[in-house]
């Protein structure tokens, strides 16, 4: 028979000044937020977790989201179908499509948009899409608050940067004018691997040029994979693209995938490839 | 530990291991059997419930997690006239499934209607997309789901 392991000590701060300063007595804790990342692969009976954990989502400031002219900002606690519930109108289109394909409608009400943002050892779907478009968080610990750019979240080899007894409060996504917004994922987050694979897509095109662009991949493990000398070659390019400009984005996409540091299958790079040249396509439609 | 919340309607007072599996106290400590342990991964979605007026997976919801929420299993579910909506309008599509997840479906069902009393093809089989049971004959499904949802506005 298995035995079972002792109980954990739960804790459900209710605002946060008690969260922090809870975690701040014990930063071992467990940081508990919607539990579909850290459950994801137990099977047995009674779940695994450590001596202390505290649970986030009855913290009030954690589940508030507000708007302002020229921003979003949601509440690390909400989970991911109410983010969808802000709306297909207001959110940025990308962000709707990539939240949409989270989990299951079930897992989408538990799981919680700082949760997945906070997963340590891997990039979870939104993330190279909030990099691209800009989004910062917020970072408390008791006697203390910061905002950073999402991506500084985590170092180059995807070491998170939270602190001691910080936890991400808020995320901050500014309303700007993407005229051109896709996200396609391949695969199941479920089975992750070889033939997952995210491509994120944003770019502004006036009079028929490309004023700014970005692309990114994820479900590359801890990393995401954007590569900024392709943007600035597309970026000034009238549109459509001609086939030579087309042809060289690709080769330089190529290049690079070959030269970094992540470890990706062909059948990644192929369908890497794929979805810049449609993202390319799809410029001329507007 | 000492977890007080709502089930079924009913408040109740458990005395649990924080770390069990919603899933196991409902089959073992209230005899609730509709909601199965299938993957225990959240994935096949067969042991859906709701909580908190929204539907997850019951095996991925941890007791300490209960405190003060609101459970409905499909057997209080089963005696509502929202379910008998979906029970006929699935059965007049000549839907048929192999009932292991029949409850976890009509929940999920459920949930789709209250937001949306009219789903179009793609966002009824969005909504199942969470329900790995291959039994099902998609066609008729995805007919039943719009006829429930005729039933449903008619009767309210
Ligand atoms: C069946 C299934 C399918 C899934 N499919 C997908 C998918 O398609 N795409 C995808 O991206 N994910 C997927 N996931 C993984 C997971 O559901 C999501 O990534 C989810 O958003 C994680 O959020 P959570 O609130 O459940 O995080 P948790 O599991 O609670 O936490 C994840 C990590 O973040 C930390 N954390 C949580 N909140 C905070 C905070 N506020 N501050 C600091 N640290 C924090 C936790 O300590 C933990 O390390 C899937 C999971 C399952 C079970």
């Amino acid at each position: 028979m298995i035995e079972k392991s002792k109980s954990p000590h739960t804790y459900s701060p209710e605002n946060l000044g008690d969260l922090l300063s809870l975690y701040k007595s014990m930063p071992d804790a467990l940081v508990y937020g919607g539990g579909t990342y850290i459950l994801k692969n137990q099977k047995r009976e009674f779940l695994s977790l450590p001596e202390n954990v505290i649970y986030l989502k009855r913290v009030e400031e954690l589940n508030r989201i507000s708007r302002t002219e020229r921003f979003l900002e949601i509440g690390s606690s909400i989970s991911i179908n109410r983010v969808l519930s802000i709306g297909k109108h207001i959110l940025p289109a990308a962000l709707y499509n990539c939240l949409l394909g989270v989990g299951t409608p079930g897992i989408r009400n538990l799981a919680t948009l700082g949760g997945n943002i906070c997963v340590r050892d891997r990039r979870m779907d939104t993330f190279p899409l909030l990099h691209l478009l800009d989004a910062r968080v917020e970072l408390r610990k008791a006697g203390g608050s910061r905002w950073i750019q999402i991506n500084r979240l985590f170092d180059s080899e995807g070491k998170a940067s939270l602190q001691p007894g910080e936890i991400l409060t808020r995320i901050r996504i500014p309303f700007d004018e993407w005229n051109v917004q896709v996200y396609h994922k391949l695969g199941s987050r479920a089975r992750e691997g070889e033939t997952t694979l995210s491509f994120c897509g944003l770019a502004k095109t006036q009079k028929g040029v490309i004023n700014d662009i970005r692309i990114a991949y994820g479900c590359l493990g801890k990393q995401i994979l954007r590569n900024r000398e392709i943007e600035a070659e597309l970026s000034g390019l009238k549109v459509p693209i001609n086939i030579k400009d087309t042809a060289s984005a690709m080769e330089l996409l190529k290049e690079n995938m070959d030269k970094i540091g992540i470890a990706i299958s062909n059948f990644q790079k192929k369908r890497a490839v794929s979805f810049l040249r449609l993202f390319l396509l799809r410029l001329a439609e507007v | 530990m000492n977890i007080r919340f709502t089930l079924n309607g009913q408040d109740v007072l458990i005395d649990v291991e924080p770390e069990r599996r919603v899933l196991n106290i409902l089959r073992e400590d209230f005899g609730y059997f509709h909601a199965r342990g299938t993957c225990y991964t959240g994935e096949c979605g067969a042991c859906t419930i709701f909580f908190n007026g929204e539907i997850a997976p019951s095996c991925l919801i941890p007791a300490f997690t209960l405190r003060e929420s609101k459970v409905i299993t499909f057997e209080w579910f089963s005696e509502t006239e929202d379910c008998q909506d979906i029970i006929k309008g699935l059965a007049d599509a000549g839907y048929e499934s192999c009932k292991y997840c029949t409850p976890a479906r009509i929940l999920v069902i459920h949930a789709l209607l209250e937001n949306n009393p009219r789903p179009d093809e793609d966002e009824i089989l969005r909504a199942l997309s969470g329900m790995r049971c291959y039994c099902s004959d998609y066609t008729s499904l995805i007919e039943g789901v719009k006829n429930a949802g005729l039933i449903r506005n008619r009767r309210r």
